[in-house]
């Protein structure tokens, strides 16, 4: 797969440093399949493969890279995106770690918020912390909330703790104090003693890795981070070893959760920034992909085998959340691309509740023995043999590396069918339905909910089965435009090749905005501004580069959940309390001008500017698409099958126009647009699909 | 499955669940009191116009079943509903839980017709009682309870505040500007129901979503008919008994008659062989003793079934006039219905399932709202010495033990299925002119069992400057959570104060108490475990024990498990020879008592 992209002249010259090769590099490792987009700086094209992943990941990547036809030597610029550390959190896969904490406090990570994730569920196990409540000692000291100090740090204490952990052969120590967010000094203090007695423990102190409010979340964030560091610099060194070895010369650049890239040398102190750095590249591609097509608001749709991952772009800009977690209970609470995963993907089994309902997912039947149609065992019908029985979905993937058995489809279905008292056709017509009904209420989830309208937005589908449903579900949300990008197997690993260095900095600051001095909280900004150029300047990027951003995280006096308002640098204090009271009004329905606004934080985003890919307009062409093939397929829209023409995606030129009904096939996806749809090929050779008759 | 479409059926549901849960998000951003923003005392729900609850997402238990009573004083009340209207609806005699629970009603119109009414319940830092806490034991009528009531007034006509009532509120109620915050949180979360159920009804046409809602409380029925089908027969009497105190020497029997029956797939629950009320605070209103027996058969059966009125339909609540755990006789107080006498009736029901019928239900969690969850006041010279009065969330109450699980540490209380936050210390002492000195799991407290209940915790906490009065209402204290099937009860809650020179003095079990600076209030607690702790598997003991849950001696004399040496030590070994010996042993002891 050969797709064509010319690189932006005035960025080309940037991060000088790097620039030993032309081609940059970026690898996206998931849990199947190693993704690979390259982009060769001195013709302007860009080439991506495909490869399994492989049991050290490492392998994978260095495999793949070769497979593209790549020589290390030539390569200025790598950029990666890993689930390992999202994997280790799920299967708990963690080197023996402790936690050093403020004399009676050890169980606040254990004791949580006092909640479960499901309300009615009696019979569900908790998941213990992720460092057992023997590993958890205490020390006597104790600051107050404004940091004051109540009792002083007792050294010995951490001296004798420091001596436990040493006979029980720690990896990793997590430094938690009540209140260091106020006043880091005992932490600090704490963690130079443990160094001292414990030479080349990974250490993580709260006051550093997270210094904020809210002692379960940060001290949950510090664990996290404290597990993840002996496996995350184990693996960037690795990475890094091997690469180097391969005739790499530059640092390898680590995705992180919220969006940016980081060196190895960062990711090793904050290795939980990588906890969902697999599942950012994603969002990031749908919103260049829709920022591209002139769209500000989009729903990033990645819809694979047997989830689907999804994403909002809000003005320009990936949606981020500070409520990330991967066992309910543990909050990681670094800013991190807000993606919603569902089980709802072609390989998800459709079945029957016991009141005779319907169900789909989240239950998936994998990619072995995968969907019923693949003739590896399984007789349960997926969303694949639902859109294989329509005809949605032609009898060969993968350009006929795999071919579908269709008979086993419509077995399967049928056999569902008579349970729900529908026959084959509308038995696969249900089933598809009730996934894009779960899928259309997750986009809810992270879009009505929020109180933006899904109208407003763009919907951007890839991933291995987004195109089929991509119609569909814009109908029942009522979204206007679809846009399925010219490679949808791998547009995750396209997302490595546009980010940024990125970094968070905050600072609490608690102040009433009516009467906060301003040049105060002037002096604050500058402050985080100074120690944001700093990192990014550590990190070689050159200070043309740099864009800094500021926000305020303010609240009415008494909440304590703050909204978070952009505001300029320098600050107007007046426009950002006029801009929370208009946001808060957007999300929460009513304002309150005659309240007391609070000023909580302060946050500046650090961006070190990469040189993106800038690709290729093609020229508009004229010519008429031609159909490779007939096929009948049932729609929505209409109660029999319709002769409807199959395109091959590869075939259609830019400026093209195809009227649904019609089916677009290419090598890793197939496009569906039904009846009174549109697809129109543009320039950069995205399909955007449009409704053209208003009513069915 | 009739002629509605079985797809749409499951969009519209799960679109109504979702018009919830923005609602509760609202309300949690937005809230002003610690108690919304920080607990989540709150719950809203969707109710049909003909006054069925349909749906209720992540609301608490005992706030969201019997919803349906509060929109039906607003039908009966009003002839005159309209768009733009409002309602403030508190009063326990007309349907609502407690006083303190202030719910906002407003009813939804689709093509000129009354089709749903959004509600937002949410417990209030105050409610105007005649001291300051939301919880009155022992007020004897509600006279002495002095909570403001509303049955079901306007608070809006044509979307513009009903002045005198908000002015009413503002004058009596402590804490005047936070509660007008959370009003208007709760007004927002309301209002934003009512446009989603709009642009919903809108979209499907009102035919269509009148159709649905018969569909759907069918469907769900139809799911509740299940589960009952695949139940043992049978008929049981349980009995609980909530903690003695002032009025009630010998503390507050319940009874609890459960009888199955699968052919008919009906449950009913019958409260009606209950005490009088009582002149005291604690009786349930007639919606808390309905939700609470009714929370606890859905923690004994399948979590996944929908809680609306079509699987209420299966369950028959038979309650007495005048019961303490029935239909309240005014002018008795139902001021603490919510809680105590209330989760006695959860654990109760669902103790007694599991005595009764292996594999179901759950042994008893622990109850109260003791001192880690009183509700403290006084002044903060931080703040020019203005008042704050609210509810602390610091205990976290020790669970119930299941048939394949052990209890959880999360499991927040009774009444509320761990949906409640637990407060930040960091954010208490901020907010807060108090120290919390510790906040720990507490050795050798878990009910024993095969599943054993979660250990309970320690919490200390105190003023900094200035005398703070603490109210609580502790249960547990003379009768700890019971276990079921060979399970071990939980150690009793204890209220304790911590001198300034660090001695302990016990306290009475229900109080207000003032403290002094450098004094500390204390609550331990514990939760009940499931089946004969000497078949709990040996490893499991070993867990325990390293992880201090458990002591040394308290492995070998309740769980018969012997160790190579008793030494806290990663290589603690399991003697399986004299663990089954240890075993045999116990075995005996227990036959011969």
């Amino acid at each position: 797969m050969v797709f064509s992209a010319r690189l932006s002249v005035d960025n080309s010259a940037s991060m000088e440093e790097r620039l030993v090769g032309t081609l940059r590099v970026a690898v996206d490792v998931g849990g199947t399949f190693t993704d690979i987009c390259v982009m060769d700086e001195s013709d302007g094209t860009v080439r991506v493969a495909k490869v399994p992943s492989t049991p050290d990941p490492i392998d994978g990547v260095i495999e793949g890279v070769g497979h593209a036809g790549v020589d290390f030597k030539d390569v200025a610029l790598f950029s990666h995106g890993t689930t390992v550390a999202t994997n280790a959190l799920i299967t708990r896969k963690l080197p023996r770690s402790a936690m050093v904490t403020t004399r009676g406090f050890r169980d606040v990570i254990e004791i949580g918020r006092g909640t479960k994730d499901d309300l009615w569920d009696a019979y569900k196990d908790v998941a213990p912390p992720y460092i057992r409540r023997r590993d958890r000692l205490e020390v006597s000291e104790r600051v107050d909330y404004s940091g004051n100090v109540l009792k002083e740090l007792d050294e010995g204490d951490v001296r004798r703790a420091a001596a436990i952990l040493r006979k029980r052969e720690v990896e990793a120590i997590a430094v938690c104090f009540v209140n260091s967010y106020a006043n880091p000094d005992h932490e600090i203090r704490a963690k130079e003693i443990l160094e001292e007695e414990l030479p080349g423990l990974a250490i993580s102190a709260s006051s550093q890795i997270l210094p904020e409010i809210f002692e379960h979340e940060r001290f949950s964030t510090t664990v996290a981070n404290a597990v993840l560091s002996p496996l995350v610099s184990g693996y960037v060194e690795r990475l890094g070893a091997r690469l180097t070895a391969e005739g790499y010369g530059g640092d390898a650049l680590l995705l992180h959760s919220g969006g940016g890239v980081m060196t190895p040398k960062l990711a090793s102190k904050y290795a939980v920034r990588l906890a969902a750095s697999g599942i950012a590249a994603g969002a990031i591609a749908a919103r260049h992909v829709a920022v591209t097509c002139g769209f500000e608001n989009a729903i990033g749709l990645d819809m694979g085998g047997t989830s689907t991952d999804i994403s909002l772009v809000w003005q320009g800009r990936e949606r981020v959340t500070r409520d990330w977690f991967v066992e309910y209970g543990y909050p990681i609470r670094f800013p991190s691309i807000e993606v919603l995963t569902i089980g709802a993907g072609g390989g998800s089994l459709a079945w029957t509740d016991p009141a005779g309902a319907l169900r789909n997912g989240p239950q998936s039947a994998g990619a072995d023995p995968g969907p019923a149609c693949y003739g590896r065992g399984n007789t349960e019908p997926t969303n694949t043999d639902a859109n294989v029985v329509l005809g949605r979905l032609g009898e060969e993937l993968i350009g006929g590396a795999m071919s579908l058995d269709r008979r086993l489809a419509e077995e399967a279905v049928e056999r569902l069918g008579e349970r729900v008292d529908l026959e084959r056709v509308e038995a696969a017509r249900a089933i598809l339905r009730v996934a894009n009904a779960n899928m259309a209420d997750a986009v809810r989830l992270i879009s009505i909910r929020r109180g933006y309208d899904p109208r407003d937005f763009a919907l951007v589908v890839f991933g291995g089965a987004g195109a089929l449903h991509g119609a569909a579900l814009a109908e029942e949300l009522a979204i206007p435009t679809v846009i399925v990008p010219p490679n949808p197997g791998i547009t995750s690993a396209l997302g490595c090749l546009l980010v940024d260095i990125r970094h968070d900095f905050a600072i609490m600051h608690l102040a009433d905005a009516g009467t906060a001095n301003a040049q105060a909280v002037e002096e604050e900004f500058q402050r985080l501004d100074i120690e944001a150029r700093e990192r990014l300047e550590s990190e070689g990027v050159p200070p043309e580069q740099i864009t800094l951003e500021r926000l305020i995280d303010m609240r009415y006096v008494g909440q304590w959940r703050s909204l978070s308002v952009s505001v300029d640098n320098p600050l107007d204090l007046e426009a950002a309390v006029d801009l929370f009271h208009n946001e808060h009004e957007r999300e929460y329905n009513y304002r309150r001008d005659d309240a007391g606004v609070e000023i909580y934080q302060l946050n500046v985003r650090a961006i070190g500017i990469a040189p993106k890919p800038e690709f290729k307009r093609h020229a508009i062409s004229g010519d008429e698409p031609v159909p490779e093939a007939m096929r009948s397929v049932h729609f929505d829209e209409a109660d029999e099958a319709v002769q409807t023409p199959v395109y091959e995606r590869g075939e259609l030129p830019a400026g093209a126009t195809i009227v649904g009904p019609a089916i677009i096939d290419q090598l890793d996806a197939t496009t569906v647009v039904p009846p009174g749809w549109s697809a129109e090929v543009d320039e950069w050779l995205n399909l955007r699909m449009s409704k053209t008759e208003v009513a069915r | 499955m009739a002629n509605f479409d079985p797809v749409l059926l499951s969009v519209i549901a799960n679109r109504l669940d979702s018009i919830v849960r923005e609602m509760e998000n609202t309300l949690l951003r937005s809230g002003r009191s610690a108690v919304l923003n920080m607990a989540r005392d709150f719950s809203c729900a969707i109710i049909t116009g003909d006054n069925r609850l349909i749906a209720s997402a992540e609301g608490l238990p005992v706030h969201v079943i019997g919803m349906e009573y509060l929109a039906e004083a607003m039908t009966d009340l009003h002839d005159d509903l309209a768009p733009g209207d409002a309602f403030l609806h508190n009063d326990p005699y007309l349907g609502n839980t407690h006083a303190a629970d202030h719910t906002i009603l407003v009813p939804v119109f689709v093509e000129g017709k009354h089709l749903f009414t959004a509600a937002a319940k949410a417990h209030q830092a105050d409610c105007g009682n005649a001291r300051p806490t939301t919880y009155m034991p022992y007020a004897r009528d509600v006279y002495e309870e002095g909570a403001l009531i509303f049955p079901a007034v306007r608070v809006h006509r044509d979307y513009e505040e009903v002045r005198d009532i908000i002015r009413m509120c503002q004058r009596r109620i402590r804490v005047p500007d936070q509660w007008y915050g959370d009003f208007l949180a709760q007004v927002g979360a309301a209002r934003i129901g009512e446009a989603r159920l709009t642009e919903l009804s809108e979209k499907y046409g009102a035919d269509t979503i009148e159709r649905f809602i018969e569909e759907w409380f069918d469907y769900s029925e139809r799911r509740m008919i299940h589960v009952i089908e695949h139940l043992p027969a049978g008929t049981i009497v349980g009995e609980g008994r909530h903690d003695p105190f002032g009025p009630v020497p010998d503390g507050i029997p319940i009874t609890v008659k459960i009888t199955v029956d699968p052919e008919d797939a009906m449950v009913e629950l019958d409260l009606t062989d209950n005490i009088d009320c009582l002149a005291a605070g604690v009786n349930e209103s007639r919606t808390c003793a309905m939700n609470n027996v009714m929370t606890g058969l859905f923690n004994s059966i399948d979590p996944d079934i929908p809680h609306n009125a079509g699987t209420f339909r299966r369950v028959r609540v038979k309650l007495r006039e005048n019961s303490v755990v029935g239909v309240p006789r005014f002018p008795h107080s139902c001021s603490v219905a919510t809680t105590n006498v209330g989760e006695r009736l959860v654990v109760t029901t669902q103790r007694t399932f599991a005595d009764a019928w292996e594999g179901y239900g759950l042994a008893e969690g622990a109850c109260g709202i003791g001192p880690g969850f009183a509700v403290v006041s006084g002044e903060d010279r931080r703040r020019d010495g203005s008042p704050y009065v609210n509810q602390k969330f610091l205990g976290s109450q020790g669970g119930p033990a299941g048939p394949d699980i052990d209890g959880w540490l999360t499991y927040g209380n009774a009444v509320t299925n761990g949906l409640m936050f637990r407060d930040s210390v960091e954010i208490d002492e901020q907010k807060y002119p108090i120290r919390i000195d510790e906040m720990r799991i507490r050795e050798d407290s878990e009910g024993a069992g095969y599943r054993r209940g979660a250990p309970g915790t320690r919490v200390t906490y105190g003023p900094k400057w200035d005398t703070m009065t603490a109210a609580y209402v502790t249960d547990n204290h003379h009768f700890p959570p019971q276990g079921t099937r060979g399970g071990g009860d939980g150690a009793p809650s204890i209220a304790f104060k911590v001198l300034v020179d660090g001695s302990e003095v016990s306290l009475e079990p229900i109080a207000q108490v003032d403290l002094a600076p450098g004094e500390l209030l204390g609550q331990l607690l514990s939760g009940g475990g499931y089946g004969d702790p000497l078949e709990r598997e040996p490893e499991l003991v070993r867990d325990d024990v390293l992880s201090r849950f458990v002591s040394f001696e308290r492995a070998r004399d309740v769980y018969g498990v012997v160790f190579e040496a008793e030494v806290l030590t990663d290589v603690l070994t399991v003697v399986a020879k004299l663990t089954a010996a240890r075993r045999d042993e116990l075995q005996v002891g227990e036959g011969a008592q």
